[in-house]
């Protein structure tokens, strides 16, 4: 089993990377779609720092970050460590959703971890389409100290 | 060709690949922990042609461990009050790059306040915070939707080609309106721009500029280090009228207020060269420049407020109005 890391969830305690501290990490900066997009380079320094904060947590030559197609290079790195497993987290976006289901595809079972939300909100298609009428709905859980 | 860049061939890949590469070549990126001015030197050779901008680090660092940093060192109970305030005076949290990327989670960030001055004190960050999950649950139930106008606008808006690039003032940070030009190098130098003055740009290029909205939003997109799809899009969306009940807009005593440096009594608009030529084009009254903007499609201040917007943080627009609680 191999961990895809993306850039939504650079923690070292994100919850794919704490179930499974001994698994091999791989990240991927997107090259065709760095091209495309031309952020500056700021944050491209910052997600690097970032995903070296994660590796700086894990076991010493069991992690990598790469630049090419996300889809190949994990097909590639679950190749290398002879894994069939893929584990990440689940986050929103067509891109994320687009490389998942082409990992499924090509083989590999893929299992994407839930990250804490600041209220549970698990029906998307209640959610009104202004802050306020939202806000009412769970302002009293938002507000709760321990949730 | 850097150091650590190798090229490999997996045989076993090639039938399988997408696109019709001969060989399957991967690039290894260094991992480099030491000198920030030595890894971005590094860095501009390994992602040479997928960056724009000059190769050097904003001064927020990445990671995790200085995100925590940053969160201890919040003043939550400053935020509460000078969260709207740009320059010396801003109650700015600086968190919103790690919150975007994960760094530090929702819930981290307001047990950290709420452990600090209570959740009661802590309203409105707590609200910031739940801003950012609410533009999340917009994209997840609207997916790639909320890049095209969500709504009718609710004032005219410029005619321009969506796909266009931002004007060349703009690009060069040569406005000639300080407000404008400050806060566009502060992001093009740092990636950061306070929260009260990306509602500032974003109004002066969609209703002053009648620029189309989505090149503004692309350019924040790319520069920001919080540039985030849903809470960048549809922000720009609030700002436009596209994703809300009226247009945001702004004017010159606005930008005073919240630009002044208590220790010398400086605003943005002191040596502003738009001011000293009297052309700036938010000095009036928010009637009039209504008028000005939107002409009989403008619906008077009594009709306005009740919104609220963020670019990951919040706006002036709630704290006029806040929510009513209870």
């Amino acid at each position: 089993m191999v961990i895809w890391l993306h850039g939504d969830h650079l923690s070292a305690a994100n919850p794919a990377l704490a179930a499974h501290p001994n698994a091999p990490v791989l990240f991927v900066f997107d090259e065709d779609f760095l091209r495309e997009t031309q952020f500056g380079f700021g944050r491209l320094a910052f997600i690097y720092e970032s995903v070296m904060d994660v590796f700086a947590a894990r076991p010493e030559g069991t992690c990598s970050v790469r630049l090419g197609a996300v889809v190949t290079e994990v097909q590639a790195f679950a190749r290398e460590h002879g894994a069939t497993r893929v584990v990440t987290t689940q986050t929103v976006g067509e891109r994320f959703a687009r490389y998942q289901s082409e990992l499924k595809a090509g083989g590999l079972r893929i299992a994407a971890y839930p990250v804490a939300e600041l209220v549970p909100y698990p029906d998307v298609e209640r959610v009104p389409k202004r802050f306020g009428a939202w806000w009412r709905e769970v302002e009293d859980i938002a507000m709760t100290p321990d949730v | 060709m850097f150091d650590g860049q190798k090229a490999r061939t997996f045989a076993g890949i090639r039938g399988t690949m997408r696109h019709q590469r001969a060989l399957y070549r991967f690039v290894e990126i260094k991992q480099l922990r030491g000198d920030r001015v030595e890894t971005a030197a590094y860095l501009a050779e390994a992602l040479a042609g997928l960056y724009a901008g000059k190769p050097e680090p904003s001064p927020l660092v990445g990671g995790r461990t200085a995100g925590l940093q940053r969160l201890r060192v919040f003043n939550v109970a400053k935020y509460q009050s000078d969260r709207n305030d740009v320059g010396p005076t801003a109650g700015a949290s600086l968190l919103a790059p790690y919150l975007r990327h994960g760094c530090v989670t929702l819930p981290e960030a307001k047990r950290d306040a709420v452990e600090k001055i209570g959740a009661d004190r802590a309203t409105k960050w707590i609200q910031e915070l739940a801003w950012r999950q609410f533009w999340q649950l917009q994209y997840a139930r609207y997916g790639s939707r909320i890049f095209a106008p969500m709504e009718e606008p609710k004032v005219p808006l410029g005619a321009g080609d969506a796909d266009t690039e931002v004007p060349d003032d703009i690009r060069a940070a040569e406005t000639g309106l300080n407000c404008m030009d400050i806060s566009l190098r502060s992001l093009y130098e740092t990636g950061y721009m306070f929260n009260h003055a990306r509602m500032w740009f974003a109004a002066w290029f969609v209703h002053f500029r009648k620029e189309p909205w989505q090149a503004g939003a692309k350019l924040f997109y790319r520069f920001l280090l919080c540039g985030d799809p849903a809470s960048n899009t549809l922000s720009w969306q609030w700002i436009a009228s596209t994703f809300s009940h009226k247009p945001y807009f702004f004017n010159r005593g606005n930008v005073e207020k919240y630009s002044r440096d208590p220790a010398t009594g400086n605003t943005y608009c002191t040596d502003c060269p738009a001011a000293k030529s009297r052309t700036c084009p938010f000095d009036a009254t928010y009637e009039t420049l209504g008028r000005r903007l939107f002409g009989d499609a403008y619906q008077g201040e009594e009709n306005r407020g009740g919104g609220n917007r963020n670019f990951g943080k919040r706006g002036d627009m709630a704290a006029r109005r806040p929510f009513k609680r209870g």
